[in-house]
């Protein structure tokens, strides 16, 4: 990688050593958790379609695991570096420990371009991959998911080829696997209930009513469809959703000052959250720009879109009334907007703890694997509640308590139960 | 005891006495099978022969301007009968006889190739010979192979095409029997000598071969054309002298601004006059063989089809329903012919006869009636899948993509939304050389480019329909035929493909993928078949359209004409003489065929700059400014040159996070990859938005800097003058990575033309002046 310009690790590490610092750490701990515990480097064979063999390379970086087994996704991608895979993995120890699920982080990747490949040589790369680290990685070690350009599909090859070497069935050596083979309900609903389930807790700690607030979305895919659902169930009020409109190339943001009618609104809308104009003005919804969103009056914000959608040239634009801003999406607010948000007061949940309903439903895939029981959507749903308002209430507490901003307070939280768990097992 | 007369010679005798012409001609064909076998006595009798003749015309006071004297028909029989004393010393009897017979007989079909030769002969004529000869015995049919061949020849230029390769293609795979067939098939004027037109050329020499082939490729034995009838290219003619309109085609020499004014009225005119009564009657069998089977009618014109000038698209084809009473599927299909009648004189085609010098070619309009492939389901008529094919892919989304190894655009029902690019709708394209590489790979993805929306047949409305994918489903399910090889099955993120025919079709979402047929369905193998058995016959690439009305194992081959020159074929030699301080680069890797002129901007992100960038925020921001620039620049006048992976989703520095918004107005998308420290970063073929690049038809450029011999004026790039400021005020902190320049600010008179040429595999961009002529 150019030594100049962005490097992820290089802005995990600054991170964490902010932390690490305002928690005092020890040396030796820092250098712990500053680096990656290990890292696998290796070669993959293909035997592509065309008869001639190419041979890719793959890694998987386990950065800490005192907490419980590597959790984190695999991509392929084609010009992945070592230095991104680290700062993945490094973040995934941090969201795993912030909802307190008993895992620590991992990340993996194989660099290529699956566009560039058939079918069956993806499968053949797939297979290739678990070859190389069958057993570095397992139920009890490392947990892989999917991530950049990896599905469903390429867990379940990879979890068979795991299974052949391993003689045995093993469904929780890996997660995202389709239900019904594997994988757990309530997967779809998961982020968007856990943001929600977060915003509850949030308002009922600020002695907000939930019934008499408002709330303006930014993205009308899966995360805010499902929050929009858990949030007028409780009885508020959802006026306002913004979405892309891939005929016109461009985003609107779809009003209703009386209250947004879900199931109305999802009957016109298309499988990419794109919501069809002409229908939603003739069921008086106020048709406006895009960045509308953020502009409303309303009790709380809740970005579910895109990442740096709050930055510093819209941060301005937030009204008064903004109590609450919930970060669905991963990322959606910059370092310079997050100055003037602290400022003006508005309380932040953070996004790797509001947006953590996911990888606790991995989690619970994986749990559910390896009793090889598995439950009911409402079952998964409620323990993905209790998970999730336990996380939230330890990180509020904290923050409360050391007077300290939402987001430092839920990486402290994170940071010091690593570090906690690195100690007790007498590696520090 | 007299003696015994050999069979031969009783014939011999016999025609003496009543056919001394046809004796002569017998005798001949014997003289040329003796001289072929080397009998010496043959030679010395034609050297007689030539010296009798000579002595005859020896004359040194003549001129060899002068016409030969005649030679009495005593000396021709005398002739003859030495030719058959020599016969008979040289060949067995039986053998003679046998000769003898085939000769005459070979005769009885001489009303046949006097009939096709000539070239005024009416319809009528030509269909009643072939109608003879098809009801003759297979003994008197067994012709000789020369008088065979002849008569093939004869046919095929009567009713295809003069062209020599076209003859030479299709002569050794059709019979005469197929014209007989053919002509059973066929109205038009019975005493007009018109050809049937381009399309049905094209179809019918791919049909003749692919079915000769068919027992050598197991692919293709399942091969079939739809029912088809033809409406000779002089049924216009007739239509315009009927209704007094012979001036029409005088119109094409009108302007263009008239002519595009005028057509919707010429349109009307047309569909309201009449159709000459033979032509009624022709109609009316047509429509009796082919029952109510959905028609489409499509255009056949005399100039369409040929290598050289492609017209895809430019005339009309029609789909009708063919249901209700004879007279009312007699009066739709007729004005479906109008129709496309009228569109001979439309702006479009007008204008493309001009721009290619085709404007004084008396333009004929033949018509194919041809029976839709498909089913009925529910109330709509639709075939399963179908789509077109091409010789040559010139949208290659990865480099392991062979340009040779051809293009399929797939898509579910009528083929009409693979042929057209559509707005926000996408066929499928696969590589029949490699099948299993795909454009869109993630489900997400595959999501966003697949089918939406369905063309179908209305049985009801009696019209053609485009139908949302889902409500059709959700309209007919399971009854979609072979629905379990078309879609997949979007659930909770991830893209199944069906098992059997266990479907859940009203929970889940079904999305068009061919999943199944790409992966175990024989259609990949049939096409690539076709296009290979055609191009290697035809010695050029072609283009098919196909269909399959359900059954997978079956196909139908629609069309089949030279791939257009306008995709594969443009005028791209790269001019010599090129200054050398005008060109701004060179490429020669993976070239496309492609020309683009007129480029008044250049918008240059340098990558190096940009690889320095440090926050994400800076990284962002020169995707907003791209977008910005595609909405400020005017459409198409500029071309956009960056690092990398334009539109990379996953790491950003890979290249320029931008939406498919958010470049298309330009004209052509550059992707730079620039030797970094060890390594040559991987381009992304613009994969990120192939489909939308290629339905836009804006072109796409991978250009490896420093490779060898190539040119990258980087000095032009990073020195000249930069607009960017000028147009977007704001962006002063991504000046020195933005470049905007503006040639017409550089240069006066001219603008940068980039010619892309695949032959040579090379690539230009280079500044191009405009020569002004001075004003007398």
């Amino acid at each position: 990688m150019s030594e100049k310009g962005f490097n992820a690790f290089k802005m995990a590490q600054q991170q964490f050593d902010k932390v690490a610092e305002s928690l005092g750490l020890d040396d030796a701990t820092c250098e712990l958790l500053r680096n990656p515990m290990r890292e696998y480097h290796f070669s993959i064979p293909v035997r592509m379609d065309d008869g001639t063999v190419k041979v890719f390379q793959g890694f998987r970086v386990q950065h800490n695991d005192a907490r419980g087994p590597c959790k984190g996704g695999i991509r392929f991608h084609p010009q992945e570096t070592i230095d991104t895979v680290k700062a993945l993995a490094t973040w995934m120890t941090w969201k795993c420990s912030v909802v307190d699920i008993p895992l620590g982080g991992g990340k993996g990747g194989i660099i290529c371009d699956p566009h560039q490949l058939s079918d069956r040589e993806q499968e053949a790369l797939c297979r290739g991959w678990v070859r190389q680290l069958a057993y570095n990685v397992g139920p009890f070690q490392d947990v892989p998911a999917p991530d950049v350009m990896t599905t469903g599909q390429h867990m379940l090859w990879m979890m068979d080829e795991y299974e052949k070497i391993h003689n045995g069935r093993f469904p929780g050596f890996i997660t995202g696997k389709p239900v019904g083979i594997g994988g757990s309900l309530g997967r779809t609903e998961a982020t968007g209930y856990g943001v929600i389930f977060t915003l509850r807790e949030a308002l009922r700690e600020m002695g907000i009513d939930i019934q008499k607030t408002t709330a303006s979305f930014q993205g009308f895919g899966n995360v805010a469809q499902y929050a929009v659902r858990l949030y007028t169930e409780y009885g508020g009020k959802a006026i306002c959703v913004s979405c892309w409109d891939q005929q016109e190339q461009k985003s609107y943001t779809f009003k209703k000052a009386d209250g947004i009618n879900l199931d109305q609104l999802l009957s016109f809308t298309d499988k990419f959250g794109g919501i069809d104009k002409s229908k939603a003005t003739q069921f008086g919804y106020e048709v406006l720009p895009g960045d509308a969103w953020i502009e409303q009056n309303v009790d709380i914000l809740i970005p579910a879109a895109l990442e740096n959608q709050i930055n510093e040239s819209t941060v301005r634009k937030i009204a008064s009334s903004v109590k609450v801003i919930a970060e669905g999406a991963n990322g959606p607010t910059t370092p310079e907007a997050d100055a003037v948000i602290k400022e003006k007061g508005i309380f932040v949940i953070p996004d790797f703890l509001a947006n953590a309903g996911g990888v606790t439903c991995s989690y619970f895939e994986q749990v559910q694997c390896n009793m090889n029981y598995y439950w009911s959507k409402e079952e998964v749903l409620s323990k993905l509640d209790q998970k999730m308002t336990d996380a939230y209430l330890k990180v509020s507490a904290l923050s409360r308590d050391r007077k300290v901003y939402m987001r430092d307070a839920a990486y402290m939280i994170a940071i010091q139960r690593v570090a906690d768990a690195c100690r007790l097992r007498g590696w520090v | 005891m007299p003696e015994i007369k050999q069979e031969w010679q009783v014939i011999i005798d016999l025609l003496r006495d009543t056919d001394p012409i046809l004796l002569n001609r017998i005798g001949r064909k014997m003289m040329h099978y003796l001289y072929k076998l080397s009998i010496k006595q043959i030679g010395i009798l034609m050297e007689r022969l030539e010296s009798s003749t000579n002595d005859i015309q020896f004359d040194p006071n003549k001129s060899s301007n002068e016409p030969l004297q005649r030679v009495d028909q005593n000396v021709l029989e005398q002739i003859t009968e030495e030719i058959f004393k020599i016969a008979s010393a040289e060949l067995p009897s039986e053998a003679i006889t046998q000769m003898v017979k085939v000769w005459v007989k070979d005769d009885k079909a001489r009303f046949l190739s006097m009939a096709a030769e000539k070239r005024d002969v009416a319809l009528v004529e030509i269909s009643d010979a072939l109608h003879r000869f098809s009801n003759k015995k297979e003994s008197i049919k067994n012709i000789s192979p020369e008088e065979n061949i002849g008569i093939k020849v004869a046919l095929i230029r009567r009713f295809f095409s003069e062209d020599l390769n076209y003859i030479n293609t299709v002569k050794n795979y059709l019979t005469i029997d197929d014209f007989s067939t053919l002509l059973k098939n066929t109205i038009g004027p019975s005493q007009g000598n018109g050809k049937l037109g381009g399309k049905a050329a094209g179809l019918f020499r791919a049909a003749t071969i692919l079915t000769n082939k068919q027992n050598s490729s197991i692919s293709i034995r399942n091969l079939a054309v739809p029912k088809t009838w033809f409406l000779t290219s002089d049924g216009i003619i007739e239509f315009l002298h009927f209704n007094a309109l012979e001036e029409m085609p005088n119109i094409k020499y009108r302007s263009q601004i008239e002519i595009r004014q005028e057509y919707p009225y010429l349109e009307q005119i047309f569909k309201n006059s009449s159709m000459p009564p033979e032509i009624i009657a022709g109609l009316n069998l047509a429509l009796d063989d082919l029952g109510d089977q959905p028609l489409v009618v499509r255009s056949s014109s005399l100039l369409e089809d040929q290598s050289g000038a492609a017209f895809a698209g430019k005339y009309k084809s029609l789909f009708v329903a063919n249901v209700g009473t004879k007279q009312e599927r007699l009066i739709a299909l007729i004005d479906a012919i109008l129709e496309v009648y009228a569109s001979v004189f439309g702006p479009d085609p007008i204008e493309y006869r001009r721009e290619r010098g085709l404007l004084d070619f008396n333009e004929e309009m033949g018509i194919l009636i041809q029976e839709v492939v498909g089913r009925k389901v529910g109330k709509y008529f639709f075939p399963a899948y179908s789509g077109v094919a091409f010789s040559f892919n010139d949208a290659r989304w990865s480099k392991r993509i062979k340009r040779e190894d051809g293009i399929i655009r797939l898509v579910a029902g009528l083929g009409t939304r693979a042929v057209d690019r559509v707005d926000n709708d996408y066929p499928m394209l696969i590589s029949p050389g490699l099948p299993g590489l795909r454009v869109n790979v993630d489900p997400h993805e595959v999501l966003w480019y697949s089918q939406k929306n369905v063309d179908v047949i209305n049985l009801i409305t009696k019209r053609f329909e485009t139908v949302p994918f889902e409500k059709l489903i959700r309209e007919v399910g399971y009854n979609y035929p072979s629905l379990n090889q078309i879609i997949s099955i979007y659930q909770n993120g991830d893209m199944i493909t069906p098992t059997g025919n266990m479907l859940n079709i009203n929970e889940d979402t079904p999305v068009i993928t061919f999943a199944r047929l790409l992966k175990s369905g024989p259609l990949v193998y049939q096409l690539n078949d076709m296009l290979k058995i055609l191009s290697n016959e035809l010695q050029m690439p072609v283009d098919i359209e196909f269909a399959c009305d359900g059954d997978i194992h079956k196909i139908y081959l629609l069309q089949c004409r030279p791939q257009s020159t306008a995709i594969c074929h443009e005028n791209v030699s790269i001019p010599e003489n090129i200054e050398k301080n005008k060109i701004l680069f060179t490429a020669n890797q993976y070239i496309t065929n492609g020309v683009v002129k007129g480029i008044e901007y250049i918008v240059y992100v340098d990558p190096d700059e940009y690889d320095n960038l440090e926050t994400m925020d800076d990284l962002m921001m020169i995707g907003r400014i791209i977008g910005e620039l595609n909405q400020k620049l005017p459409k198409q006048s500029f071309i956009l040159i960056g690092p990398g992976r334009w539109g990379s989703r996953g790491d950003i520095k890979l290249g320029v996070r931008v939406g498919y918004s958010d470049i298309n107005n330009t004209s052509m998308l550059i992707e730079v990859a620039k030797m970094k420290k060890d390594y040559m970063p991987e381009l992304s073929f613009g994969t990120h938005f192939f489909q939308d690049l290629v339905e836009a038809k804006i072109k796409y450029l991978p250009l490896y800097v420093g490779s060898s011999g190539t040119v990258f004026n980087e000095d032009f790039f990073m020195k000249s003058p930069n607009m960017l400021l000028k147009i977007i005020p704001t962006a002063k902190k991504y000046e020195a990575l933005v470049r905007v320049i503006s040639i017409s600010k550089l240069f006066n008179n001219a603008s940068v033309e980039i010619i892309l040429d695949e032959d040579t595999n090379q690539g230009i961009a280079y500044i191009k002046e405009e020569i002004i002529t001075p004003s007398s």
